[in-house]
């Protein structure tokens, strides 16, 4: 599928991160160290600091993101309407994605480590 | 001629040797120590709490960023840095993570890169490929060292060192023009 402006895929190696950042503020406001936490609980990812500054400036850079007043030194960030729709174009392409390769897993009787009854 | 065999006819045996004993005897332990002295006298007056260590680790960290990228982001990064060491994950993962992406802010493209590398090794062909066998050729001096013109035979050596001057001045000006001028406030966006 090609890149479209919007399309996270465009973020080239920050892609994977963003995906995780947008999905973590879908749940609201978030600075620095609450989205590491967050994304670490949700999908087992802890994302370095230096890869989550990245991401985030390319994503505020699109417009998918925008910072809120200072919190003391932490800047809170929440997503954009454009986040949310790119968030979720995003999501459900990678959900289709996922369908259909575990429905042929699903299918497969030679596929491993999976016991057609 | 090297410059110790024009020296020593200049000044004769036993000058030569007394200057020599004084260089090599003297000034040269006497400078060694100092500095090492200096430096062990600095490490003794930093704050080893730490605290401190933490700070100086992070600012470190926060200087292999370009200025305007600090400008926006640093003060946040401060603090997801401290809050990172604190929580236990200050590992050499953490140096190599801030080392690549400090690297990306600053190169952030390909083109940069490349302007990065050239301006990174331009200058072994330019000066001790191109511009100090030029000098040796011209005084005449019998150095060899490791200018691979002077290795080569008479007829080649002006050409390679034609050739080396040309590449390094080739990738400088290739530099010049990938590279973002720090000077200049949009060229340096930290968010490109």
């Amino acid at each position: 599928m090609a890149s479209t402006q919007n399309d996270l895929g465009a973020l080239g190696r920050y892609a994977g991160p963003a995906t995780l950042i947008l999905s973590s503020l879908a749940g609201g406001p978030k600075h620095g160290y609450a989205l590491t936490t967050d994304i670490e609980e949700f999908a087992g990812v802890r994302l370095q600091p230096g890869t989550l500054y990245g991401a985030l400036s390319r994503l505020e850079t699109q417009g998918l993101i925008e910072s809120l007043e200072a919190d003391g030194r932490r800047l809170p960030y929440r997503l954009t309407r454009s986040g949310a729709t790119t968030l979720r174009a995003h999501l459900t392409v990678q959900a289709q994605r996922a369908e259909v390769g575990l429905r042929r897993l699903g299918a497969s009787p030679t596929a491993p480590g999976l016991a057609i009854s | 001629m090297s410059l110790v065999e024009r020296l020593y006819q200049r000044w004769g045996f036993w000058r030569f040797a007394l200057l020599s004993l004084v260089f090599w005897g003297v000034l040269w332990p006497v400078g060694s120590a100092w500095l090492v002295v200096a430096a062990i006298g600095r490490y003794r007056q930093l704050d080893k709490s730490p605290a401190a260590r933490t700070s100086r680790r992070i600012d470190r960290y926060l200087s292999w960023y370009p200025a305007p990228w600090r400008e926006r982001y640093g003060e946040e990064l401060e603090q997801l840095l401290r809050d990172t060491i604190h929580g236990g994950h200050g590992g050499i993962r953490l140096t190599l993570n801030i080392a690549r992406e400090s690297a990306a802010a600053r190169y952030p493209s390909t083109g940069s890169t490349v302007g990065a590398l050239c301006w990174s090794l331009c200058w072994i062909p330019l000066i001790p490929q191109g511009v100090v066998p030029l000098v040796l050729k011209l005084t005449g001096a019998s150095t060899r060292s490791w200018f691979l013109a002077t290795y080569l035979p008479a007829p080649l050596q002006w050409p390679v060192i034609a050739a080396m001057v040309a590449a390094g001045l080739t990738m400088l000006f290739t530099a010049a023009r990938l590279l973002p001028v720090h000077s200049s406030r949009t060229a340096c966006d930290p968010t490109q």
